[in-house]
């Protein structure tokens, strides 16, 4: 069964689309991101799963049934905010209990309920603080738990870290990710930052211009990106414009590369080399049934782990990620080659 | 040396234009004789026993008490809607439009409304002029933008849409949002706006003095008759109108401190 589920859901703001022909479901318990750049549509998605914006076509359904004219307010969505949008006048119980208390629940009820759930997030000792003495990171588990309390059919995030500096923004990850396992619930977590939608789901849905451009587990869209979009959006990656030519050959100027066999019709299309794929061949060693692309390094960016090399191919930047174990890195402008393996090099649609 | 000037020069104007005034008046109050002389003679509490006796002055504290409370209620109900509704329209051309007609009263002199008014609502059949609720009316909308201002600035910081987004998710009616989250969060905005209408009503003398009549003249109005009495007469009626605005202010300031502070976490 379906927690969540969208049938061709379409949303215009005007004439311009900001969902087009949407379909996708979320699974009982499963935790899904939107991802992708400001403006592809992934808010209004949320928004529409959430009851503030009703679509323009197609049907949003919560556990098997249509949620067509049904209000925020009926829908039972937990929703966790950017900015926190705590009550300032409540005081984190209250503000937590704050849903029961819509709905009249009985104080021996609400006490221990809203307690537990102060406590699993942590903040059992904040109950009686008032919101702007915490800090973010703690602002945040409040909105968190203030969400969990009515029991949600569904937990909605809308970019919830980013007004969090980055050491909070990473505890505050896991410990989402902590208390969405716990509680089994549905959640639907919208970021626009690839790293954090890759390291916290069970699923990615990747936006771009009121599309879903390619839906798949953190590792499908990281290492079999659909298009060269969804490539670029994932990680610093090298792609190449060029022709397939089939039965794993790729040409990229004057050269014919030999690169992953993939199903992916002859003609125009990008080729995707990530940056820790790619070794510096020894002067002298023979190609073997690796590509080799020579080149000058143009620059150098120290990473921690890692030394990044910009090399120069042709007129071409391509990133070169060496571990910094390496015993002599080259130095800048020197000529060097560079080696990856056809396993390494994937074609994909579009450029 | 320049600043320790400026500060001593400040406090000299201050001194001589807003404490040395009410001072004199005060001791004037308790003097039996005033004329010609730097500071009255004798001590008496005549002029107080005097005003207290005189059924029209203190009919005329008690209408003023009315009229600024009703018109401080009165405002603080419409300036709430009127800063949910910009709000929450969202709309920048409502709010230009809200901000000019709040300022139209500051910009036309109260003389000019009073006139109007007279004017206005002056029928042969029926005629508003002269009744206290006139000036009631009057003073509603001369007061309204002392109350908007700190309201909307109030509001401004409240991002309300998320709050309203976040409560209406969470089950509440708008019912309960406004009980339990709205006006909670107003209440600097409310007692600054309280503080301000009720002191500038309490206090005006131009529309009051036009639109009223014999039984429903507030206090400025009889104040100014006063002085025809006597110089001690007078200056015991003002030292009543000052102490009861020092003590309204002080009610509103404790209000605030009590239900403020806590729930909003602003000090008025």
């Amino acid at each position: 069964m379906t927690g969540v589920e969208l049938r061709s859901v379409s949303k215009r703001f005007g004439k311009t689309y900001a969902v087009r022909n949407v379909s996708l479901s979320v699974g009982k318990g499963e935790f899904l991101s939107l991802v992708g750049p400001s403006g592809c549509g992934k808010t209004t998605t949320l928004r529409l799963v959430a009851g503030f914006l009703a679509p323009d076509e197609g049907e949003v359904l919560l556990n098997g049934e249509s949620m067509g004219g049904v209000g925020v307010r009926q829908r039972q969505v937990g929703i966790v905010f950017q900015n926190y949008a705590l009550f300032p006048n409540l005081t984190v119980f209250e503000n937590v209990a704050f849903g029961l208390r819509t709905r009249n629940t009985p104080e021996d009820i609400l006490r221990p309920k809203v307690e537990q759930l102060l406590s699993m997030v942590g903040l059992d000792r904040r109950a009686s603080a008032w919101p702007r003495e915490l800090s973010g990171g703690q602002q945040q588990r409040v909105a968190l738990a203030r969400a969990l309390a009515i029991t949600p059919k569904v937990l909605l995030l809308d970019e919830p870290l980013s007004a969090l500096d980055a050491k909070v923004r990473n505890s505050l990850r896991f410990e989402i990710k902590r208390i969405q396992r716990e509680s089994g619930i549905t959640t639907i977590y919208v970021t626009h930052d690839q790293e954090e939608a890759l390291s916290i789901s069970d699923r990615v849905a990747l936006m771009n211009e009121g599309r879903i451009e390619q839906t798949g587990s953190p590792r499908d869209i990281y290492l079999r990106p659909a298009n060269s979009f969804v490539a670029d959006f994932v990680g610093v990656n090298n792609l190449l414009e060029g022709e397939y030519l089939g039965d794993g050959r790729f040409r990229w100027r004057e050269r014919i590369l030999s690169v992953e066999n993939v199903p992916l019709p002859q003609g125009p299309c990008s080729l995707m080399i990530r940056p820790e794929r790619i070794s510096i061949a020894s002067r002298d060693s023979a190609s073997g049934d690796g590509n080799i692309l020579p080149g000058r390094v143009s620059g150098k960016v120290f990473l921690g782990p890692l030394l990044r090399l910009a090399v120069d191919v042709e007129g071409e930047q391509i990133l070169v990620d060496l571990l910094n174990t390496e015993i002599q890195p080259p130095a800048l402008d020197e000529e060097i080659r560079l080696r990856f393996s056809p396993d390494d090099g994937r074609p994909v649609a579009g450029r | 040396m320049m600043r320790r000037a400026l500060w001593l020069s400040g406090g000299i104007c201050w001194f001589a234009y807003v404490l040395a005034p009410l001072a004199l008046i005060l001791v004037g109050s308790f003097g039996e004789k005033w004329f010609g002389t730097l500071l009255p003679d004798g001590f008496t509490l005549r002029w107080y026993a005097d005003l207290f006796s005189k059924t029209m002055y203190v009919r005329a504290m008690g209408m003023s008490l009315l009229v600024a409370c009703l018109t401080v209620f009165i405002n603080a109900l419409v300036g709430i809607c009127s800063v949910y509704a910009v709000s929450v329209l969202g709309k920048k051309w409502l709010r230009r439009a809200f901000e000019f007609v709040i300022l139209l009263p500051i910009a036309i002199p109260p003389v000019v409304m009073g006139l109007g008014l007279v004017q206005g609502f002056n029928w042969p059949s029926f005629s508003l002029v002269g009744t206290w609720q006139l000036l009631l009316g009057a003073h509603l909308v001369y007061t309204l933008p002392f109350m908007l201002r700190p309201l909307m600035a109030n509001m401004d910081m409240l991002n309300w849409t998320v709050l309203e987004e976040a409560g209406t998710s969470l089950g509440a009616t708008p019912f309960f949002l406004a009980t339990r989250v709205l006006v909670p969060n107003l209440v600097p905005g409310l007692l600054s706006g309280a503080i301000m209408t009720f002191a500038m009503s309490l206090g005006e003398f131009q529309l009051a003095v036009m639109v009223t009549g014999s039984a429903s003249q507030t206090y400025p109005v009889v104040l100014y008759q006063a002085f025809y009495v006597s110089t001690g007469f007078a200056c015991a009626a003002t030292t009543l109108l000052v102490l009861f605005s020092i003590l309204s202010l002080g009610a509103v300031i404790f209000l605030g401190r009590l239900f403020g502070t806590r729930s909003a976490g602003m000090a008025v």
